[in-house]
């Protein structure tokens, strides 16, 4: 792929976020051993509210679904990480793997990046609607992917496929570009 | 367009869901004993109304989950959303529709 910060200026920046390590996680999030597994290895437990995140220092956990998750770890970190959960959760029923291989990252930000991302997407972004933590998988110009707003400030994450990665970037950069021209 | 209420993650649109078809179509308890028409009135024949009919759906591009709805097929309305396993909003008010 091209340069890491593909368009950059004040009003928008889409950035194409170095690799991370992602493991999908599965299970009962009712049962305490589940939860206390994945906690006593990645510092945080699954969230069981809906399209919500943790974040911890060294790792972010979003929810996927009533009993999915995905976790993100650094890169060098994501087959011992795996390892260490399949041992923790070796007894519950429910699954763990890494597919960090599988998926990119983009990241937009700045004052109209709600702008950029309203053009292909349904999601109700507005005001209070999507505040800091949240996550939600949805289709950005029908590309399935999972939208994170990590913080307070305004940084959307996008996680899709990496088959489709290089179509989604190309799209981002072009819905960004009428905030990119001078004046 | 649809907005449809995810059991799981609240209004989205209809764009992030797949329609399964008739809901509540139980496997017969015995395939064995059924004569040839009769099995394929079990997996062909559907009631196709117009007007109300519960459905299955999946969130195919959200939480991936499947769920019943309620719907008009005439006028779009959404009359339930209930999750898998539940009963009908309707039948638990002991009404029937
Ligand atoms: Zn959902």
């Amino acid at each position: 792929m091209a340069d890491r910060v593909v368009r950059d200026g004040p009003a928008v920046t889409v950035t194409l976020c170095p690799p991370r390590g992602r493991i999908n996680l599965r299970g009962d999030a009712g049962d305490p051993a589940f939860t206390a597994g994945v906690a006593g290895v990645v510092g945080a437990e699954p969230p069981p509210v809906a399209n919500t995140g943790r974040s911890e220092a060294e790792a972010v956990v979003l929810w996927l679904g009533p009993d999915e998750w995905l976790i993100e770890v650094a890169a060098a970190a994501e087959a011992e990480t795996t390892v260490q959960l399949g041992n923790a959760l070796a007894d519950l029923h429910g699954s763990v793997v890494a597919v960090g291989d599988g998926h990119v990252t983009l990241s937009v930000s700045g004052p109209r990046s709600l702008d950029v991302l309203a053009k292909g997407m349904t999601l109700d972004l507005g005001p209070g609607r999507f505040p800091a933590g949240r996550c939600a998988r949805s289709l950005l110009a029908k590309v399935p992917v999972l939208l994170h707003r990590p913080g307070e400030q305004r940084l959307y994450e996008i996680t899709v496929a990496r088959s489709f990665s290089d179509y989604a970037l190309h799209w981002l950069q072009d819905a960004a570009l009428e905030y990119l021209q001078p004046g | 367009m649809l907005l449809i209420s995810c059991p799981w993650c609240g209004q989205r649109d209809e764009s992030e869901f797949t329609c399964g078809g008739e809901a509540h179509i139980l496997r017969p308890a015995d395939p064995d004993a059924l004569s040839d028409p009769e099995w394929a009135d079990y997996l062909f024949m559907r009631t196709n109304p117009k007007g109300r009919h519960r459905e299955r759906w999946c969130h195919t591009h959200g939480c991936g989950r499947w769920f019943n709805m309620e719907r008009d097929t005439a006028t779009h309305d959404i009359v339930s959303v209930y999750r898998m396993g539940e009963a009908p909003p309707d039948d638990r008010d002991g009404n029937s529709s």
